[in-house]
């Protein structure tokens, strides 16, 4: 077992925490990771704060273990959502898109361990000087939201730039890329798209189908020119807005609204035709579904195995 | 005026704009092209190079090089 300073601070067995994703990373799979030893996030993103009490209602009943909430502080109820955590004493927050300066002094006040996803040094140390407890370093590979840096470049950057724990994220698969980012230094993983086909994440079946037969080169990124980049799995959506996205004759209000809700058609309704299947480049590399507990017991397995296996 | 210059060759440097072309009027979104990553990176680059506190310095209201250099003035 490779136990790291992140599951002492964080009462985990195994440094794996599950991303929050928006309409997918619900009480029912947060719990099933938690129960198996990582860390399950809830996403807020889409929920308004009491859709998001009642999840963290429905979680405590699912686990005793640690878990923690996603915020997305471009979210309209980002701000509502930053209470809500400090009422129902979430143990462990994740913040991503932007900079979550404004409320790290309450959640640190109120005990919340906070991990900031970042994107560069600079944001790195400024969440380290606000108190993060952690930060999770998110390469370009990853599903959803991306920035520009990938993990190989942006992790031991990170690591380099801050005292505290570095989680790393995006294009980790498998136990050898865990490894791989065990040796630049990385303390723990984020994970989200191998948890997309986890047997208790309730995504439509179209969802994980796309994901079990994604190849290699179907990763694609949109939405570049409205300046939030997205990975996504190609589907007949995805290369409809790649090709508005280089049409001048499409504004940029007809772009944004084109965008509107494609994740919640991909994950509730398995709409294939107008769906964006957010995932990561790693997607091809997931091929079965399996239990969360399944999947975290094959990258740690594997993780170790690589580091025993390795020779020059 | 220290400030100022000494602030247009840090921006002109890690930038790659010319030193000249900046005034107190030059704005960071608009003619100097930086997105939020870069106005963090630059509050980070601030506070180690002026050696002052800038857990303050609110983007939406420090919008020139001007206005940045009276900040900077402020908490010297
Ligand atoms: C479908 C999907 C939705 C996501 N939504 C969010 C989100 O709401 N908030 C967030 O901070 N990250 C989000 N992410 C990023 C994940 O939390 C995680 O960092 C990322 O998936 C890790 O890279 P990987 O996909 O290569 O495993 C999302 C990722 C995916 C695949």
């Amino acid at each position: 077992m490779i136990p790291t300073k992140l599951c002492s601070l964080l009462k985990i067995k195994y440094p794996i925490i599950q991303g929050g994703m928006a309409w997918i990373a619900d009480a029912k799979l947060a719990a099933a990771v938690s129960n198996a030893g990582g860390l399950g996030l809830i996403a807020a993103m889409n929920s308004n704060g009491e859709q998001l009490r009642a999840e963290i209602k429905a979680i405590k009943k699912l686990t005793k273990k640690p878990y923690g909430v996603n915020i997305m502080l471009m979210s309209p109820y980002a701000k509502e959502a930053a209470q809500v955590v400090i009422e129902e004493k979430v143990p462990v927050i994740t913040t991503g898109a932007g900079n979550p300066a404004i409320y790290m002094k309450d959640w640190i006040a109120a005990g919340i361990k906070v991990l900031p996803v970042v994107a560069s040094t600079a944001h790195a140390r400024m969440m380290a000087k606000s108190g993060a407890t952690a930060v999770i370093a998110e390469g370009s590979e990853a599903g959803g939201h991306v920035g520009e840096l990938s993990t190989m470049a942006l992790l031991p950057q990170v690591v380099d730039c801050v005292d505290i724990p570095v989680v790393a994220a995006g294009g980790i698969a498998d136990g050898r890329q865990a490894a791989a980012t065990f040796v630049m230094g990385a303390q723990g993983l984020q994970i989200g798209t191998r948890f997309l086909v986890a047997k208790e994440c309730g995504i439509h079946e179209n969802y994980k189908k796309r994901v079990l037969m994604a190849r290699d080169i179907d990763s694609i990124i949109t939405g570049k020119r409205l300046g939030h980049p997205v990975r996504s799995i190609k589907s007949p959506f995805s290369r409809k807005m790649f090709e508005f996205e280089y049409d001048n004759t499409v504004s940029n209000e007809e772009l944004e609204k084109k965008f509107g809700g494609c994740l919640r058609l991909a994950a509730v309704d398995g709409d294939e035709e107008n769906g964006c299947f957010m995932a990561g480049q790693v997607a091809a590399m997931v091929k079965a579904e399996q239990t969360a507990a399944e999947i975290i017991k094959d990258i740690m397995d594997g993780a170790e195995q690589a580091i025993i296996n390795y020779k020059l | 005026m220290a400030t100022q210059q000494k602030l247009a060759k840090l921006l002109a440097d890690s930038r790659g704009v010319a030193e000249s072309s900046i005034t107190d009027k030059t704005t960071f979104v608009d003619d100097l092209k930086l997105d939020s990553l870069d106005m963090v990176d630059m509050i980070m680059q601030i506070g180690d190079e002026f050696g002052i506190d800038t857990d303050s310095m609110d983007p939406t209201t420090i919008k020139t090089v001007g206005d940045l250099t009276a900040f900077i003035d402020s908490k010297k």
